[in-house]
């Protein structure tokens, strides 16, 4: 059983991430924000973690930049839209393993978490 | 088609947790690759990324799919080092076909945006109100850019399903306006006043878009765009203009264009003749009317243009002018429409105001069917504490009954958490309501040529949902009534030293049981008068009947049926409901009405209303030897007097009791009951100190539900409804101090 976790503080695109998966037999926890993302990475542990980049309390960036100075073996995808290419490339730089441009369907969505998680 | 692919990764790929060996298997399935690893240094999962650590390999693809596909499946590692290579077949682009989406949007994800959209939409009205007090804060900014920014990325995300004009609008509004706000936020200068106040107006047609897409209307938003090029270059004094998106013009341009230049055309006509200067303003002014209709497609009015343009100089002035005249009264037929048509929007369709809150996403009838089981429940509590009695006294088993009584109180109290939580569920924020006041009173003031500034009090005061549905309609005609017939125009105002720009004020809060909702405004006032001679006009009353009674008392006449002092019934108050209706509203709902004025200082008119519909409290008195219940919001002060403290003034029953005259009313010879005690009463005193009913003695007080009685069989305006208490009995509800 594979979990992941999906942050972002739109319940449109946390649910549209958690149909998604589920469908592809994930178990998958929602999050917020980056804070209350980072409780639930300490708690369990996630084969993925999908977030958005602008959320309130803490931001995508944030959660990436703190998460990965404990955690260098969990993939995460970060959610962009055309317009963020330099926020694309900061997450990358702090450790976000890929990308997915909004808006995606739940296809395009699954194709990239397949590309990530084995 | 033959590939190589050649990977160089270090480091970098490491440290974001990528395995370049699900790559690999990902290019092998592709079609026939033959990979070769150079190098491979794979840090484990404990071990911290190094420079010592690598994946070099070269894989040869043989494949049909195209380069892109592949240089899309390699997308997250093509800058750490990856190149892909054509060593055999066409490396052209394959036109890619854009798929048009014409599926349905997945029903779980439509409601899901929906109900986000709403709540989006109210919280970029609130955080704009809030702008508007600071608009330099940077929070602030970058709380409604997220919620643009929120609402741009689910759009388009249903708009990858369906297409939808309405959408496509708030799509391209999102974005630009976000645009704008990413600069003010990075840039740091914040926002100006007016573009604060723009914002508000394109959220106003945000709301409006979407309530179009929720009905399956088309709604055009061109209207919008000069405010998003204003939005864009209000900033842009400060900064870099935003990229020429080419703003179509609007047909507004044209109107104002065209209003602007007839006066002039037609002052200029008649001197008969022209300096320089003007006619150079007359070329001008034809080359932009020109323009403008062209583009917007006035097929006839720009053919016209370019005559007159061709005319003017070569024919005779006077010939010109009446070439021009013939076009301007053609041009202002279509301002006037244009106009027309600009107002039609504006009226008022109170439904457009009505929030529907997000949140309650159980069916209304499910809750309602809870509540009727809690209250049946604590029914039930009541006959357990019956049978403990009985079994002591009845079947002489105390210790049962100490053991069952003990045990209960762990019960009630879960029972009452239970029955809170269940209330609480059907409580919602009064904000809800509030919230789209900014937008009414502004739609209003621009309507009513008013200036008027709305604050709003206490809305996160809690209401009954029921209760802050029902009374949507009728505060939207009190802050429509505020500003319409209260207050004053601005010029009248400035004469009366107010200042120019009027007050209406929404205050929400809680007192004891109910829930207390004002509505004032700083305006005129109610002219005591005119209703004293309007009520006797509409035979309300009789002169002699109005001159007994008090200002305070008159002006409460506004709330009878059939009641309207306005002389001429504007577009706005003629239709949708009276006060009558929003006292019958709020009183059917077990609530009160009043107004308090004072002629040019303004109107406040308070609704009373109670916090929920379902349980009430309920006081349970004895007369005789008959159980009656009497609602606990409506009881002030329970007193216990001597007999003799009751006197007889002028054949009335009163008492004296803080200084005020309480009339008194004997329940028990009212109800022709005989009453069981003369020496001392015990009296319920209402709310307002003015009058007091007697009963033999106050039982205890209950949380129950209370069910109307059907008015069939209602004999008595007294009684308004029954309750069943636990031991199955029936108690009348009686409302004798309202």
């Amino acid at each position: 059983m594979k979990r992941a976790l999906a942050v972002d503080d739109s319940a449109t695109m946390r649910n549209l991430v958690k149909i998604a998966l589920e469908a592809e037999g994930f178990v998958v926890d929602t999050a917020e924000n980056g804070k209350e993302a980072l409780e639930l990475t300490k708690r369990n542990t996630y084969d993925v973690v999908i977030t958005d980049i602008n959320m309130p309390v803490m931001d995508g960036l944030e959660f990436i930049r703190e998460f990965r100075s404990t955690n260098r073996t969990t993939p995460v995808l970060v959610l962009t839209t055309e317009t963020e290419a330099k926020k694309k490339e900061e997450a990358k730089r702090l450790g976000a393993t890929g990308w997915i441009v909004k808006p995606f369907k739940p296809e395009d969505l699954v194709k990239v978490v397949k590309r990530v998680v084995r | 088609m033959k590939y190589l692919i050649k990977f160089r990764l270090g480091k970098s790929v490491f440290e974001r947790a990528i395995d370049p060996r699900f790559f690999i298997e990902d290019l092998k399935n592709l079609g026939k690759a033959q990979v070769k690893v150079i190098k491979e240094n794979i840090p484990s999962p404990e071990e911290e990324p190094t420079e010592e650590h690598c994946f070099h390999a070269d894989v040869l693809l043989e494949t049909e799919r195209p380069k892109e596909e592949i240089l899309e499946l390699l997308e997250f590692i093509l800058e750490d080092g990856v190149e892909v290579e054509v060593l055999e077949g066409s490396e052209e682009v394959k036109e890619e076909k854009e798929e048009k989406p014409k599926g349905e949007i997945p029903p779980p994800l439509l409601e899901n945006y929906k109900l986000e959209t709403e709540e989006i939409l109210s919280r970029l009205r609130s955080s704009l109100e809030e702008l508007e007090e600071n608009p330099g804060s940077s929070e602030l900014i970058n709380d409604v850019f997220r919620n643009f920014h929120t609402l741009k990325g689910n759009t388009g995300l249903v708009l990858s399903y369906k297409e939808d004009e309405s959408l496509r609008y708030i799509h391209e509004i999102t974005h630009r306006a976000e645009t704008v706000l990413q600069k003010a936020r990075d840039s740091g200068i914040g926002l100006t006043k007016r573009q604060v106040e723009i914002l508000q107006e394109i959220v106003d047609r945000l709301d409006d878009l979407f309530i179009a897409f929720t009905e399956g209307r088309e709604e055009s938003a061109e209207d919008v765009f000069p405010l998003l090029e204003e939005l864009g270059s209000a900033e842009a004094k400060k900064d870099m203009v935003i990229s020429g998106e080419g703003v179509s013009p609007d047909i507004s341009a044209l109107v104002n264009v065209a209003s602007q230049y007839i006066p002039v055309f037609r002052e200029l006509c008649s001197k008969g003749e022209i300096s320089e200067e003007e006619a150079e303003f007359f070329r001008r002014s034809l080359l932009t009317l020109y323009k403008l209709t062209k583009e917007l497609g006035f097929e006839e009015l720009s053919k016209k243009t370019k005559e007159l343009q061709n005319a003017f100089g070569n024919v005779d002035f006077r010939e010109f002018c009446r070439s021009l005249e013939e076009f301007s009264v053609e041009l202002q037929k279509m301002v006037d429409q244009r106009s027309e048509k600009k107002e039609e929007r504006k009226t008022f369709d109170t439904s457009r105001y009505i929030t529907k809150t997000g949140y309650l996403k159980v069916e209304e009838s499910t809750v309602k069917d809870l509540m009727d089981i809690v209250g049946e429940l604590s029914v039930f509590k009541e006959w357990i504490y019956l049978f403990a009695a009985k079994l002591d006294r009845v079947y002489r088993v105390p210790e049962a009954s100490r053991e069952l009584k003990d045990n209960i109180r762990r019960f009630r109290s879960l029972m009452d958490s239970l029955q809170r939580t269940v209330l609480e569920m059907r409580m919602v924020p009064v904000s809800t309501l509030f919230e789209r006041f900014p937008k009414l009173v502004r739609d209003l003031s621009r309507v009513l040529k008013k200036k008027v500034r709305l604050e709003i009090e206490g809305g996160e005061t809690k209401l009954d949902k029921v209760i802050v549905e029902r009374i949507a309609e009728p505060m939207i005609h009190l802050v429509r009534n505020a500003i319409d017939h209260g207050i004053e125009t601005p010029e009248e105002r400035e004469r009366l030293g107010k200042s120019p720009e009027g007050l209406v004020k929404i205050r929400a809060y809680q007192e004891g049981g109910s829930v207390i909702i004002e509505v004032s405004d700083d305006g005129k006032g109610i002219d005591v008068e005119k209703v004293r001679r309007k009520a006797v006009e509409k035979g309300l009353y009789t002169e002699e009947e109005i001159s007994k009674m008090s200002d305070e008392e008159v002006v409460q006449i506004i709330f009878q049926p059939g009641f309207s002092t306005k002389d001429q019934a504007t577009e706005l108050s003629g239709r949708g409901v009276g006060m009558d209706v929003v006292a019958n509203t709020v009183r059917d709902l077990g609530g009160d009405v009043e107004v308090k004025s004072e002629q040019h200082l303004g109107t406040t008119v308070k609704l009373t209303l109670p916090l929920t519909l379902a349980i009430r409290k309920v006081l349970l008195v004895k007369i005789g030897n008959v159980t009656f219940g009497i609602p606990a919001e409506d009881v002030g002060e329970v007193l216990k007097v001597k007999r003799e403290a009751i006197k007889t003034l002028k054949g009335t029953k009163v008492i004296y009791h803080r200084d005020r005259v309480l009339e008194v009313e004997f329940l028990a010879e009212k109800l022709g009951i005989k009453s069981s005690v003369n020496g001392t009463i015990t009296l319920l005193v209402d709310n307002h100190l003015s009058k007091g009913v007697a009963v033999d003695e106050v039982v205890s007080t209950i949380d129950t539900v209370v069910k109307p009685i059907p008015d069939l069989i209602a004999t008595s305006e007294e009684i308004s409804g029954i309750t069943i208490l636990g031991d199955g009995s029936v108690v009348y509800i009686l409302e004798v101090l309202k």
